[in-house]
C-alpha cells in the first residue's frame, strides 16, 4: 500500500482534507467470492460479480488505508456511485482520501472518499461519513 | 410501469432478506477486513452503549444492492445511492431490504433496511440511470 505516513493511531487532528491516505490493490479472488457466497448466496451472473462485492472491497480499502484507528468510530452515512462491473479474478485499484472534516457539537465528523478502478474504468466511487472517536 | 432512460421502473424493489447470525458477521468481517470488536466480541460490546454486538452497516447496505440487482436482473449502467445508518442492528436479527419508487421522472427510489419489528436501520435514496 502507498499513501500518507501513518501516525501511531489515526486521530481527528491527523486528517488533512484533500490528502490521499492510501492506494492499494484488491483481488477479487476465489476466497473473497466464497465469503460473499456464504453470506448472500451464489451470484446469479457467473461472469459478473455482485455489485455488493464492490462495496465490500471499498470498505476493505477504507479500513486497510487508515490503520491503526481508535475504537468507537461510528459509520454514520454513505454514498455510492456505480459506474461499472467486475469479473471473478479482476484486481481493483483503490484510492482512499480525506474529503472533509468538521468539529460540530463536540463530534468529530470526517468524510472519506474512496474510488475503485478496474483497469482504466472507475467502477465505484463513494463517500464514507464517520464520527471519529478521538 | 414507469420508464426512465429506457429502464422500466417497477413500483417496488424485489425485497431481499437475511438472518444475520454471528457466523454471517464473522464472514463479513473476513470479507471486508473489518474486525471491529463491536461486531464480533460480546464482552467488548457489552461495555458499549449498544450492549451487544451489532452488524456491520454495509452488510445491510449490500442487501439493498442485492434487492436492486434482483429487481433489474443486474445493476443498471449508472446507479447512485445515498444512505444514513439510522439505527444499529443486533447480531441475530433478521433484516429486510427493499425500496419504493418515489419519483419516476428522476428514477429515484426510497430505500431501506428494516428489522423484523419494522424498525428502520438504514434509510436513503437510490437513483437509477442518473446519467444520460
Amino acid at each position: 500500500m502507498t499513501g500518507a505516513t501513518s501516525p501511531a493511531v489515526w486521530t481527528f487532528d491527523d486528517f488533512l482534507p484533500g490528502s490521499v491516505l492510501g492506494r492499494l490493490s484488491i483481488a477479487l479472488d476465489a476466497q473473497r467470492i466464497a465469503h460473499w457466497t456464504a453470506i448472500y448466496g451464489l451470484p446469479t451472473t457467473p461472469d459478473r460479480l455482485p455489485s455488493g462485492l464492490l462495496v465490500a472491497a471499498m470498505m476493505e480499502a477504507y479500513l486497510r488505508a487508515i490503520q491503526p484507528r481508535p475504537p468507537g468510530n461510528i459509520h454514520a452515512s454513505q454514498t455510492l456511485r456505480f459506474g461499472g462491473a467486475a469479473r471473478p479474478g479482476d484486481e481493483l485499484q483503490a484510492e482512499v482520501a480525506c474529503v472533509a472534516k468538521e468539529l460540530r457539537r463536540e463530534r468529530r465528523w470526517v468524510t472519506f472518499g474512496v474510488s475503485l478502478r478496474n483497469g482504466s474504468k472507475n467502477i465505484l466511487g463513494g463517500e464514507i461519513r464517520t464520527i471519529w472517536a478521538k | 410501469m414507469a420508464v426512465h432512460h429506457d429502464i422500466a421502473l417497477p413500483q417496488e424493489l424485489q425485497p431481499a432478506q437475511l438472518h444475520v447470525g454471528a457466523d454471517i458477521v464473522h464472514r463479513y468481517a473476513e470479507l471486508t477486513a473489518d474486525f471491529n470488536p463491536i461486531h464480533l466480541d460480546p464482552e467488548f460490546a457489552a461495555r458499549t452503549p449498544f450492549g451487544a454486538p451489532i452488524i456491520h452497516g454495509t452488510l445491510g447496505l449490500n442487501l439493498v444492492v442485492e434487492a436492486i440487482e434482483k429487481t433489474f436482473g443486474t445493476l443498471p449502467a449508472e446507479v447512485a445511492i445515498e444512505v444514513r445508518f439510522s439505527r444499529p442492528v443486533p447480531v441475530g436479527a433478521t433484516v429486510l431490504a427493499g425500496g419504493s419508487l418515489r419519483d419516476p421522472r428522476t428514477g429515484t427510489y426510497e430505500i431501506f433496511v428494516a428489522t423484523e419489528n419494522g424498525e428502520r436501520a438504514l434509510e436513503g435514496t437510490c437513483v437509477i440511470g442518473m446519467a444520460g
